[in-house]
């Protein structure tokens, strides 16, 4: 429990450029997808062909939740995977960085710094 | 400056250029998820998997009168043209599947008849409003006594499908007869156009009446070329739209064009018109493919309109995406024009847009796409299978 805190706390402080900000994005996404999956909401999506899905609410409710699950699906297959990518090629740039700064002068990465700071 | 500030001036703009490095990895590779053989969708023998369980989800539609009623009437709340075509796509696909695999038309023909038997009931019942929407009470028809194109020429080719399937001599005069009120309206008119609506006539229509003729001539032995012919000569004097070359989708009854072409009505016309005049079809096949087809990170797509003329979004255009201007009308309808002139590489983009942004849902071996409806589904199950019909009117 004291982990997962300590995680939701660290994502929480992680400044919106971090790896950890953009992980956290992408997880949340999911999350959201799945749970819009789980209610069952890719079926308002009929509303894209002019058609309500249910008849017993009306077309502008329909249409919103179609509207709401086809926005998470599309975050879904662009934003998360984008997210995961820009996450690794920080990563990867914050150890190049790490690498050059050390061979340099013993400074941390200013990302670090960003992140450290309470 | 601060450098606190600074340094996140600096985290922020590295960050947004790694994002925007990602998006560029990613989205040329989106494609690649979606995209499956094209022998899950088309077959040149056989029937492949994915026409099978769209088929299977329309058979038990037909054999299930709850589920029917509950589809039909959501469809309807919407357009009750789509019912109606619905059942249309829905028989000439079974046709189709039954001259694929003769195995299986015990199971075809029984539902076929059920859909032609109730759909001419309805008209009988009802008349032709029954399956056109509502504007159509607006005016009187000018030629009477009040007939519709559309209704007339779809019901005559669901009836020759079904009796080049297998012959059902109760079919052959109701076709006939359907027909000879088409000819008699053609001829009647210089401009060879029959309303669908008062005073609104569509290429989509005629190019279904003229394929409906030619499947009569390889049934009854009967021969109108001559008039097929005629039709095609006048189209191509009066309704080819001059920027493009593409016929026109409306025209009133004097021939005198409405809608300029249309990706919704085009693709079907080019399908229809592969029996009557294939080098006309196929040259307003690659027209349509060079002024509506699109293929975008691998994903295709139709436009509704080509970029020298804007109609208005109507029923027929769907959801229109900005921007791209996908149009949901326009790319159903693109499936049959790509099959049908053997676009597989169209047809493979098509495909992994169907995929992607459809929302497939397959339950029990049965296929629906959430993003459509019936009669989008059936017309996606006609695209799956068609060929054999066409090859045996024509040999």
């Amino acid at each position: 429990m004291k982990t997962v805190f300590g995680l939701l706390c660290r994502v929480w402080k992680a400044d919106a450029f971090s790896p950890t900000a953009f992980v956290a994005r992408a997880i949340i996404i999911a999350v959201c997808f799945c749970l819009s999956e789980l209610a069952g909401l890719r079926e308002y999506t009929t509303f894209l062909s002019g058609t309500s899905a249910n008849l017993n609410v009306s077309w502008q409710t329909a249409a919103t939740m179609g509207l709401i699950h086809l926005l998470l699906y599309v975050a879904f297959i662009l934003l998360v995977p984008v997210s995961l990518i820009t996450a690794g090629l920080l990563l990867i740039w914050d150890t190049w960085n790490r690498r050059n700064s050390a061979s340099g002068h013993a400074a941390t990465s200013g990302r670090d710094l960003v992140e450290s700071k309470p | 400056m601060n450098p606190k500030l600074t340094l996140r001036l600096r985290n922020a703009v590295i960050g947004l250029l790694a994002f925007v490095l990602a998006l560029a990895i990613w989205l040329p590779c989106l494609h690649f998820f979606f995209r499956k053989p094209l022998s899950n969708f088309y077959q040149e023998y056989g029937i492949a998997p994915k026409a099978r369980q769209l088929a299977a989800r329309h058979l038990q539609l037909w054999t299930d009168p709850v589920l029917r009623q509950a589809e039909l009437k959501k469809m309807r709340g919407s357009n009750a043209e789509w019912d109606f075509m619905g059942r249309s796509f829905l028989v000439w696909s079974l046709a189709n599947m039954g001259l694929r695999d003769p195995q299986m038309k015990p199971q075809y023909l029984p539902v076929m008849d059920q859909i032609i038997q109730e759909t001419v009931k309805i008209e009988e019942q009802d008349g032709i409003y029954a399956f056109l929407m509502p504007y159509a009470k607006d005016r009187p028809y000018r030629v009477k006594p009040a007939r519709s194109l559309f209704i007339d020429g779809e019901i005559a080719l669901m009836m020759g499908a079904r009796r080049m399937l297998q012959e059902e001599p109760a079919y052959k005069q109701p076709m006939t007869e359907r027909l000879k009120l088409i000819e008699e309206r053609w001829r009647a008119n210089p401009s060879m156009a029959a309303e669908s609506y008062p005073d609104e006539c569509w290429t989509f229509d005629h190019a279904v009446a003229l394929a409906a003729f030619k499947v009569a001539d390889r049934l009854d032995g009967t021969d109108h070329s001559a008039l097929c012919r005629k039709w095609i000569a006048i189209a191509k004097e009066k309704l080819v739209h001059k920027e493009t070359g593409l016929l026109v989708s409306s025209f009133e009854t004097d021939g005198t064009p409405l809608d300029g072409p249309e990706g919704s009505t085009i693709w079907m016309v080019v399908h229809c018109l592969q029996v009557v005049d294939e080098s006309f079809a196929r040259d307003q096949y690659e027209r349509a493919r060079k002024e509506l087809g699109r293929i975008v990170l691998g994903f295709g797509y139709g436009t509704e309109w080509p970029a020298s003329w804007q109609g208005p979004r109507d029923i027929d255009s769907g959801m229109v995406i900005p921007v791209f201007e996908v149009s949901a009308g326009s790319s159903g309808m693109a499936f049959m024009a790509a099959s049908s002139f053997h676009d597989w590489r169209f047809l493979q983009a098509l495909n992994a847009t169907l995929d992607m942004a459809a929302f497939p849902s397959r339950r029990n071996g049965q296929l629906k796409y959430c993003a459509s409806n019936q009669v989008g589904d059936a017309a996606l199950l006609y695209a799956s299978v068609l060929g054999p019909l066409w090859e045996r009117t024509t040999k």
